[in-house]
């Protein structure tokens, strides 16, 4: 992804500045107990951490619970914030180790389980209802790709999957991330690109031509 | 692999910057205020009660 470069007469300093004043103004307004800080920072951050936390946990319908635990820690421990990271990586750093945590939790505890849910690939009433009109190739065809990318998204490595999400989804910096996980530089340029050779395996293995129905059924003898 | 394949993969790998956005279920957006309020009412007590402390 090319870096976008900023045209007007702004430092990166000045940038940074800026953005450290806003964050040290927040947090000082949250430890106030002043309630507007607290409904700023959701504003700010529910919907990229929303959507952090259903890429990173294995699943996704479990997002709005991880959501509410990230922000119940970020509520409660915001006075230890030293402003040392930005307020943005301190939070991401909180959802990546909840989404870590909560995965765990499942596979202790949850596996056994049986949803009684409608099965993931059933869309409910949408499979009946009349189609409002025809949608165009395009639509379709990125729909279909974006499915095609997620599904291959949540079978990768959690450790190359959080990298990859937070570099090439989420836009970050590759300092940021090293941060925001807790590993070095190093490790994450490596935890990156070996993630992106993970994702073009699963996508050409979601795209090898399966056998069709129709031979599929050969096999078949009938009783 | 054929043509065909190979430019699905590319247009595939081009849409990862692009992936859109899921939208976050109203009721999670009400449960978050609701929990925002009630830690910022507890953020107040506890500075409350350290302002009486400090005051004996």
């Amino acid at each position: 992804v090319a870096d976008t470069a900023i045209s007007f007469p702004i430092s990166a300093n000045d940038l940074t500045g800026a953005v450290e004043n806003e964050d040290q103004g927040l947090v000082r307004r949250l430890c106030a107990a002043d309630e507007a800080a607290y409904v700023e920072l959701l504003q700010r951050f529910e919907h990229p951490i929303y959507n952090l936390v259903c890429r990173l946990t294995d699943h996704p319908e479990d997002g709005a619970d991880v959501t509410q635990e990230v922000f119940l820690k970020v509520f409660r421990s915001v006075g230890s914030f030293r402003g040392r990271s930005s307020l943005k990586t301190w939070i991401y750093r909180i959802a990546v180790n909840e989404s870590k945590n909560h995965r765990r939790s499942f596979l202790r505890h949850r596996k056994q389980e049986v949803r009684l849910e409608l099965a993931e690939d059933s869309q409910g009433v949408a499979e009946w209802a009349a189609d409002p009109g025809p949608s165009p190739f395009e639509i379709a065809l990125d729909h279909e790709a974006e499915q095609l990318m997620e599904l291959a998204l949540s079978e990768m490595n959690p450790s190359f999957r959080a990298a990859l999400v937070l570099r090439d989804i989420e836009g970050l910096a590759y300092d940021d991330i090293a941060e925001i996980l807790e590993i070095s530089l190093g490790t994450v340029k490596s935890r990156i690109v070996r993630g992106r050779e993970a994702l073009k395996q699963r996508l050409t293995a979601h795209l090898e031509p399966g056998p069709h129905p129709f031979h599929r059924r050969e096999g078949v003898v009938a009783r | 692999m054929n043509w065909y394949q190979g430019r699905y993969e590319e247009r595939l790998a081009n849409s990862l910057p692009k992936m859109s956005m899921r939208t976050m279920p109203p009721e999670l957006s009400v449960r978050l205020r609701v929990l925002a309020s009630r830690e910022c009412q507890k953020q107040a007590q506890g500075r409350g009660a350290m302002a009486r402390v400090q005051a004996w």
